[in-house]
């Protein structure tokens, strides 16, 4: 059986071939989704941006330049998409967001039950009472798996005030936990 | 030593994202990997950050469902590519994208205000010369089209065809005179 990398399918996608842009794309699948799911706040919302992010990074494929990290570029992607229909939306109405999680309950799965436990439940809700800019830097660091000096590019912020955000998102989930936990 | 030690961690605190990434110059990843073998509270603080950030990792680990995958992705590859003129002049959503477009629009206008006045500027090979036409040396071809004129003038006009027929009529009397 020949194994089909993620190098090669990158190529692939390069040179316009469609057969392999599903699969590579089911890699990156749920981090992806995550991510939106967790920027924008709202599944129906995180959908829309998950497709535009498809049909942009399709688009976009020809004039990818291989020598960048394909996650990172992916990612950008994604974020500028979902911060330029943020913007359009009513941002204010979108930073004081704090639904509580969409995660289900009651399943026999052993993955769900885990993503479903009481300290994942908690982060979730967490991340989400978090200021946009710490939250899109938390996310892009946990989901897109980017280094500071990628996501400083991607939000074209200066680092040390990326890692001035992350700093404080990481201090308030730490807050928020302790908090969750001793009540 | 107490003072220096306390500083490191400072400076520990504010790099550690940094550490975590390998963003750092070796020596001082060296430095740092050296001081946490014997600082617990840094040890302490590294640790809790990997471990938030991991078990974020999974927290957050949300899922678009294979039906709604599978069916975004052909929607993904059935869409067309926009053509090369609808990409060039297409509407941005982004603002910057948008001003963008703007400036390709102005381009656009003025290379064809240039292309029209080349245009107008360049002799045609077959066009007649203005000298040509302005200064009257068209006299080979006006010559005989005003001598044309003139007789069709002529003509309408009757005079020749009086003249004419005047002098066959005076003919004509002095033959009847003779004859007499």
């Amino acid at each position: 059986m020949i194994n089909i990398t993620e190098d090669n399918l990158i190529q692939k996608c390069s040179k316009g071939d469609a057969d392999a842009f599903a699969p590579l794309m089911k890699i990156y699948r749920q981090r992806l989704f995550s991510y939106l799911f967790k920027l924008c706040g709202n599944r129906i919302t995180a959908e829309d941006q998950f497709q535009e992010t498809l049909i942009k990074v399709w688009r976009a494929f020809p004039k990818y330049d291989e020598r960048n990290k394909f996650s990172s570029w992916l990612f950008s992607i994604a974020h500028n998409s979902a911060m330029d229909a943020l913007r359009k939306k009513n941002l204010h109405e979108f930073l004081e967001y704090n639904e509580e999680s969409e995660f289900e309950t009651g399943t026999d799965d052993p993955h769900m039950e885990l993503i479903n436990s009481e300290a994942h439940k908690i982060i979730s809700r967490a991340v989400d009472q978090l200021p946009i800019k710490q939250r899109e830097v938390f996310l892009l660091r946990v989901n897109g798996e980017m280094t500071f000096k990628e996501i400083a590019e991607a939000t074209k912020e200066p680092l040390n005030t990326v890692i001035s955000h992350m700093h404080y998102s990481v201090k308030k989930l730490r807050k928020i936990l302790r908090q969750e936990y001793a009540e | 030593m107490p003072n220096e030690n306390r500083m490191t961690c400072e400076k520990f605190n504010r790099d550690l994202f940094l550490y975590i990434d390998t963003g750092l110059p070796v020596e001082q990843i060296e430095f740092y990997s050296e001081h946490l073998k014997y600082c617990s509270g840094c040890r302490k603080l590294l640790e809790e950050t990997e471990e938030l950030l991991a078990l974020s990792s999974t927290a957050l680990g949300e899922d678009i469902g294979d039906a709604k995958f599978e069916f975004m992705v052909s929607k993904t590859l059935a869409k067309k590519q926009p053509g090369l003129v609808k990409k060039f002049f297409l509407p941005e959503k982004n603002k910057k994208e948008n001003s963008f477009r703007l400036g390709k629009i102005a381009l656009s206008s003025v290379l064809v205000i240039i292309a029209v006045v080349v245009s107008l500027l360049i002799v045609k090979p077959y066009a007649v010369p203005a000298e040509i036409t302005n200064s009257g040396m068209m006299d080979w071809n006006g010559e005989e089209f005003n001598l044309k004129i003139s007789e069709l003038s002529d003509e309408l006009n009757g005079d020749e065809w009086n003249e004419e027929e005047a002098e066959l009529l005076f003919i004509n009397e002095r033959i009847n005179q003779l004859l007499k």
